[in-house]
């Protein structure tokens, strides 16, 4: 099993120094070491403050860490001349949490996936309207309708389809998706959901999931690492971290998950009031 | 059934809806003031532009008796050198208006170019540029451009350098700004992970979503050129062989008394035109920015 | 609960906005209950109208151009949507209806501490000392215990969470007879969110109050509400008891709202990767 991306010691700290004394030492990732495998689905799971969007842009390139090395096919990232940027740019890609803010405004569909094309020289450009007609088509949009549009004359979903198309157009090994599906409506979610799944089958992907949901966690996911205040408090293969987790904190967050059934929700809640409440006197 | 990939939900607008530039113009002129300012801004354009057919004179005819109040032959008087007033204007509007928008132009290329590299790259490169923006902000535009005619003349072209000199630093703040906070967006996030090529993210991404901020304080700052080039022509600094509305302030000055039409219509000029680039920054504001009104809730009663 | 007269009842509420030269008919007629002691969540996905028609029942719509805005909501015997600017004063000040937004930081006065800006809220009780004590309640009816900590600070010390249940206990001071929450738990973390909704359930089961829950969420719903009304398009589609509607859904948009839910669980039997 050969991983696609590594990551060791992974430590980034925000904060400059101060002018006298040691430096503000506010790490947003503390000493993180992960990898990931060939078509392997990795999720992170944390809350605000855990330092999984830094980590996430740390594994994309797009921010160096303050410490700690990111591999690529087992190569340092340090070590990567510009062909080697260029060989992981089209290898790794993202999809990030607000699908509006994730495209440019001022660009219509069709020439943002053209820009993609033509620097990765991925099709001639004679090609490039079949090529977009593709791609569209396979997020499951009409190239015809769509292809000349503006984000905000999309949907949520329809957007993040677009983002989706984008990180495709490249053939990437690896999607890294910093919580996809937050923004999106609990009907679109699952259509989102699904395309990801069927992508990933179809072309052995890997996919690193950054997300706070448990469930969807739980749906798609190989392995599972729980993060907290920037360090990793647990791992391990999906079913044994949710179903018999060893840290509190993972604890807390499943019994914090919400379940969309009341018959659950109600005896949950009686099991939780139970607990708490004092011995009757018998 | 939830919408289907293919349905369009209602969509509520949004403030960068790019369009075709009619649809632009029927905005602008559905705010409160930017469709008045561009009508005053076309308007003295043309009016200097075509000034040689609406004056009744040339600029240095001196034929007509002197200190004329206004009249049916002179509308706006005649000056003391005996010039009619209303065509001087118009040629003076001429280089008053280019000053205005030269000077703003190299102030955007100097201060945009550089608060686009600060707000990109950041880095100890961005704090240098910065420093050198905040000397030349701390120091005030009228001695900046006293300074600089005083060494170097008064010649109408460092006129406009040192107007642009003085308003610089303001456009590379304003710029600068908008590159931090664009380049922290997603899409140009999404772009540099995409691969593209740093130029293309600074030209293609960053600077048209930057572009309504970014001629607001053009239009900005051609108001302010405009005002410092009066001053200066009133402290009689500026290019005399050129006539300019400052430059008529500066002549008008002794015969305040005698003759008010001197001061007043070119005042009035000055007035209209600063106006009108104000207006229309105004109303491009308007377009672009979400209207505080309309999103936070009133509670009404 | 369900039987006796209504709290707050909406009938044929319409709210139609032009938007750029178009009508858009966010709330078509709508008709709705709220009984005493009854948790009532309105669900529905984005442009369904839910947070429209919360604004329209508590008079606290932006500020769009409104082409039309008509029907009835009966509290206390009179009509919300007609009442005298005055009358609804009053109603806000005690015993009406409050309303809790999705964004807690941009409805808390930064520059203000939370004393002061409970305070503000109950400007109707006599005496400082009278404000103090109840503020002190206020904060521990939301599960906030520390109360003297929690009342010298600034909304932005406070972590997400806080911040929305010291809007609950603004919007408790009034001692209003039902709380309308828009997205309550937005934005939140997960614990935090299960915080609030614990928070927002004690404040209906034990004190009685009633409560209006706008959300697009399915799990909020089964944990809080006893009646649900699901929005799409405007107009509501289908109102059952929560357990009816999620055992037996009667309206086809609530069934694939439902199956959309159920489905992230199922999606694993197709797409894991082989180890």
């Amino acid at each position: 099993m050969n991983a696609i991306l590594s990551a060791r010691s992974i430590v980034k700290s925000f904060g400059g120094r101060r002018w006298f004394g040691a430096a503000n030492d506010k790490r947003a990732v503390d000493g993180v070491d992960l990898d990931v495998n060939e078509g392997e689905t990795l999720a992170i799971v944390g809350e605000s403050g855990s330092g999984k969007s830094t980590l996430a842009r740390i594994l994309l390139g797009l921010i160096k860490p303050t410490s700690g090395e990111v591999a690529y096919q087992g190569r340092p990232v340090d070590a990567f001349a510009s062909a080697d940027w260029m060989t992981f740019r089209k290898a790794v890609q993202p999809i990030f949490q607000d699908p509006a803010s994730s495209l440019n405004p001022r660009m219509r569909v069709d020439t943002t996936l053209a820009n993609v094309l033509r620097r990765h020289k991925l099709a001639t450009r004679d090609r490039f309207e079949a090529e977009i007609t593709d791609l569209l088509a396979s997020v499951g949009l009409d190239a015809a309708e769509f292809h000349d549009r503006y984000p905000h004359q999309l949907s949520g979903g329809q957007q993040q389809r677009i983002a989706i198309a984008r990180a495709m157009a490249m053939r990437p090994r690896l999607i890294i998706a910093d919580e996809p599906l937050s923004s999106l409506d609990m009907s679109v979610q699952a259509q989102i959901l699904d395309l990801l799944v069927s992508l990933k089958a179809s072309r052995n992907l890997g996919l690193v999931l950054i997300s706070h949901d448990l469930n969807v966690v739980d749906a798609i996911s190989d392995r599972v690492m729980v993060m907290y205040q920037g360090r990793i408090v647990e791992a391990g293969p999906t079913h044994q971290v949710l179903g018999s987790p060893a840290s509190d904190y993972t604890r807390s967050l499943l019994a914090a998950k919400l379940v969309a059934d009341p018959h659950i929700a109600r005896t949950r809640r009686l099991a939780m009031d139970a607990a708490l409440a004092p011995a009757p006197i018998s | 059934m939830p919408a289907e990939p293919g349905a369009v939900l209602p969509v509520p607008s949004n403030r960068f809806r790019t369009a075709a530039p009619f649809d632009l113009l029927r905005r602008l002129f559905r705010t409160r003031f930017g469709g008045i300012g561009l009508v005053i801004l076309v308007a003295i354009s043309l009016l200097s532009i075509f000034a040689p057919w609406f004056a009744s004179s040339g600029p240095a005819d001196i034929g007509s008796p002197s200190l004329q109040p206004p009249s049916w032959q002179h509308p706006f008087g005649t000056d003391s050198l005996g010039r009619d007033v209303r065509s001087v204007l118009l040629f003076a509007g001429r280089s008053s208006l280019t000053i205005g928008f030269c000077a703003a132009a190299m102030a955007f290329l100097i201060g945009g170019t550089i608060g686009a590299l600060a707000g990109y790259f950041r880095g100890a490169f961005a704090a240098v540029l910065l420093r050198i923006t905040d000397l030349f902000h701390t120091l005030p535009a009228i001695i900046i451009v006293l300074f600089t005619v005083s060494l170097m003349g008064a010649s109408f072209w460092l006129q406009v350098a040192a107007v642009a000199l003085a308003i610089w630093p303001i456009e590379a703040r304003i710029v600068y700004g908008q590159f931090i906070t664009l380049s922290e967006r997603e899409f140009v996030l999404a772009a540099r992970a995409t691969g593209l090529s740093t130029p293309h993210i600074i030209f293609k991404e960053i600077l048209p979503n930057a572009l309504p901020t970014v001629i607001v304080q053009v239009a900005l700052d051609a108001s302010t050129a405009i005002l410092i080039e009066a001053g200066l022509g009133f402290l009689g600094l500026s290019d005399p062989a050129v006539p300019s509305w400052g430059e008529m302030l500066n002549r008008g000055q002794e015969f305040l008394e005698l003759a008010w039409w001197m001061s007043v219509f070119p005042g009035m000029a000055i007035c209209v035109a600063v106006l009108g680039f104000n207006m229309f920054a105004d109303g491009v504001t308007e377009m672009f920015n979400p209207r505080a009104s309309a999103t936070a809730p009133k509670l009404e009663g | 609960m369900t039987t006796g007269l209504p709290l707050l009842s909406a009938r044929d509420v319409k709210v139609h906005l032009r938007v750029h030269g178009r009508i858009v008919k966010a709330v078509d007629g709508v008709d709705l209950d709220v009984h005493p002691g009854q948790c009532v969540g309105i669900v529905g996905e984005s442009g369904s109208g839910k947070s429209t028609l919360g604004r329209a029942m508590t008079r606290l719509l932006p500020n769009v151009e409104i082409a039309e805005l008509s029907g009835s909501v009966r509290f206390g015997g009179e009509d919300v949507l007609a009442m005298a600017p005055e009358t609804l004063r009053a109603l806000r000040r005690h015993r009406g209806l409050s309303m809790v937004f999705q964004d807690p930081l941009s409805y808390l006065n930064p520059t203000l501490r939370i004393d002061r800006q409970l305070g503000e809220a109950l400007r109707h009780l006599a005496d400082r000392q009278a404000i103090r004590e109840k503020s002190a309640e206020l904060l521990r009816q939301v599960g906030l215990d520390d109360t003297a900590r929690v009342l010298r600070l600034y909304p932005h010390q406070l972590s997400g969470g806080m911040r929305q249940r010291v809007l609950i206990a603004m919007a408790l001071a009034p001692e209003p007879q039902i709380l309308v929450a828009d997205e309550p738990t937005t934005a939140l973390d997960a614990t935090v969110q299960y915080q609030v909704i614990q928070t927002l359930r004690r404040l209906n089961k034990e004190r009685g109050l009633a409560m209006l829950i706008i959300t697009h969420d399915l799990g909020m719903v089964a944990e809080l509400c006893d009646q649900v009304y699901v929005m799409h398009g405007g107009k509501i589609v289908e109102a059952a008891d929560v357990f009816a509607l999620f055992d037996a859904p009667q309206n086809a948009y609530t069934a694939s709202l439902l199956a959309a839910a159920r489905r992230l669980h199922q999606t694993k039997a197709l797409g894991s990767a082989a180890p």
